[in-house]
C-alpha cells in the first residue's frame, strides 16, 4: 500500500505492507538509523518516536496506522532549536546516555518537556520505567531531564 | 496473502455505513492488545478488512455534565487521564495508570480495553461496579448498556452485528473509599493475575454502600452480589463474625468460578478480600 505521513517535517510517500511494523518500516526503508528494532513487544524503548504529538514506541504500531500522520524520530529533534535545551540538561548533570539508546533517551525527553515544562520526578521516572537500557542511573536521567526542562523554560521566557 | 484491505473513515457515520458494508471488518484503534499478542514477530498477522479509528473525531471526544462523565471510546488512556485526573473516580483512573507505561497508554484506547474479548482487562471490573454504561452504535440505532452486560455469562462480546461502543458514561457518585490493584500480567502470566476493584461509601461509621469486581484469568469476573449485601448497612469496624462469614460467603463464590481460574489466583483473591474488609474505616473520622 501506498502511505503519505510527516516525517521530522517532511513530507514522505512510500510503498510498503500494511503489516511492516512501523520502526522497520522508518529504520530499513527510510534510514532513520536512530531506531533499534530489538524486542518488537513495546518493551525496550529503543523506537521511541513522537507520534502525532505522543510518545509511542512505533515496533507497535502496523504501517497502515501511519497513514497521514506526524512523526518525529532523533533525527529531528537534534535539529531542532529545542534540541540544545536536552544536551545542557545531560551535560550538567553528568547524564551521558550510551550511543545505543541516546536517541530513544532524547525522544523520551522531548516528549516529556513538549507536555510539561516542569516535569516532576514521579513523572519522569515512570516514563523512563519503559525503556531496558541501563547505562545510565535512573537518578542522573531524571535529574538531566529535569534540568533540561529548567532550560527549556528560560529559552520559553528568551533567557539563555 | 493478500494484503489487507484497509478503510480510514473519518466520521462516525462514515463508520457505521463502512462497517454496515462490511460487519466482518476488524476495528482497529491502538491495537495495543493485538500488538502485545503478536510481540515477537517481523511482521504483524493482519485481519483480511480493517477499519481504522482514529481519524473518526467522535470517538476522541470527552464531555461532562452535572451528573456524569462522557469518554469517546477512542479516547486515549493518557488523554483520560490528563482530563479527568481529578474528577473521575479513582478506582477508575488508578485501573487506567496500571495499563502499561506512558508511550503504550498514549496508543491503547478505552474501548479496546472494554472490548477486548479473550480477557478482562483493567477497566472492566471498575466501570462494572460504577455502574458505567455504554453506547453502542449501528446505522441508524443506537441503545445503552451496563457494562456489567457487555459480555454474558460464557464471556462472549454482546455486540451485535455492525455495532460499535462509541462512548462509556460513568456517573458523578460519592464514594469515600476506592480501592484498585492489579497484580501480574495478564497477557504474560494469565494464570497468576488478577484485578480487584473496590468502591465502598462509609457515612457516620456506617458501611451505605460496598461494590466489589474480581477479575481472572480469560473471561472469567466475580461480582459477589451476595456478599455486597451482606457487608452493607454495617458498622466500621467490621467484627470477626462479620468478616468470617464474609469469607464463608466469598469462598464458596470463587469454588463456583470455571476451572481455567488456579487455586493461587482464588487464594490471593480471598487474601485481598479479607485485607480490605479489615481496612473498612470511616474516612471522616480520620
Amino acid at each position: 500500500m501506498r502511505l503519505h505521513f510527516i516525517l521530522n517535517g517532511r513530507y514522505v510517500d512510500v510503498t510498503t505492507q500494511p503489516s511492516t511494523r512501523l520502526v522497520d518500516l522508518l529504520h530499513d526503508q527510510l534510514d532513520i538509523e536512530s531506531l533499534h528494532p530489538a524486542c518488537y513487544g513495546g518493551e525496550c524503548g529503543n523506537c521511541a518516536i513522537i507520534f502525532n504529538g505522543d510518545l509511542v514506541y512505533s515496533c507497535l504500531i502496523p504501517a497502515f496506522a501511519a497513514q497521514d500522520a506526524s512523526i518525529y524520530t532523533y533525527e529531528g529533534i537534534v535539529k531542532s532549536a529545542g534540541y540544545a535545551d536536552i544536551q545542557r540538561g545531560f551535560q550538567e548533570e553528568n547524564s551521558f546516555p550510551c550511543r545505543y539508546c541516546l536517541a530513544s533517551k532524547v525522544v523520551i525527553t522531548q516528549s516529556i518537556l513538549e507536555n510539561n515544562q516542569d516535569p516532576d520526578r514521579q513523572e519522569i521516572m515512570e516514563v523512563l520505567s519503559g525503556t531496558y537500557c541501563s547505562c545510565t542511573n535512573l537518578n542522573k536521567m531524571t535529574k538531566g531531564i529535569i534540568k533540561a526542562a529548567y532550560h527549556r523554560r528560560r529559552s520559553s521566557y528568551g533567557r539563555k | 496473502m493478500a494484503e489487507s484491505k484497509i478503510f480510514y473513515p473519518s466520521s462516525l457515520g462514515e463508520l457505521l455505513r463502512i462497517y454496515g458494508d462490511y460487519p466482518q471488518a476488524s476495528l482497529w484503534a491502538g491495537g495495543t492488545a493485538i500488538a502485545r499478542e503478536q510481540g515477537g514477530r517481523h511482521r504483524f498477522t493482519l485481519p483480511e478488512i480493517i477499519i481504522h479509528l482514529s481519524q473518526v473525531t467522535e470517538l476522541q471526544r470527552i464531555s461532562r455534565t452535572e451528573r456524569y462523565f462522557e469518554l469517546g471510546a477512542g479516547v486515549p488512556i493518557n488523554k483520560i487521564l490528563k482530563v479527568g485526573k481529578h474528577v473521575l473516580p479513582k478506582v477508575f483512573t488508578h485501573a487506567l495508570h496500571h495499563i502499561g507505561h506512558p508511550a503504550v497508554r498514549n496508543l491503547a484506547g478505552l474501548g479496546g480495553n472494554l472490548c477486548h474479548a479473550p480477557r478482562r482487562l483493567n477497566t472492566f471490573g471498575p466501570l462494572t461496579i460504577l455502574d458505567a454504561k455504554v453506547e453502542l452504535r449501528r446505522a441508524g440505532k443506537s441503545r445503552w448498556l451496563p457494562v456489567a452486560r457487555l459480555f454474558n455469562r460464557t464471556g462472549e462480546l454482546q455486540l451485535a452485528e455492525g455495532e460499535i461502543l462509541s462512548r462509556v458514561r460513568i456517573p458523578f457518585e460519592s464514594w469515600n473509599m476506592q480501592f484498585f490493584q492489579k497484580i501480574g500480567d495478564p497477557f504474560l502470566k494469565p494464570k497468576t493475575s488478577l484485578t480487584f476493584s473496590a468502591i465502598s461509601d462509609v457515612r457516620k461509621a456506617e458501611i451505605t454502600d460496598f461494590r466489589i469486581a474480581f477479575s481472572f484469568i480469560g473471561k472469567s469476573m466475580l461480582r459477589d452480589r451476595e456478599l455486597e449485601t451482606l457487608i452493607s448497612g454495617k458498622r466500621v469496624p467490621l467484627s470477626e463474625k462479620v468478616r468470617s462469614e464474609a469469607r464463608e460467603l466469598f469462598r464458596a463464590s470463587l469454588m463456583e468460578l470455571p476451572g481455567e481460574v488456579t487455586l493461587f489466583q482464588k487464594q490471593r483473591a480471598l487474601r485481598l478480600l479479607q485485607w480490605y474488609l479489615s481496612a473498612l474505616h470511616d474516612p471522616q473520622r480520620d
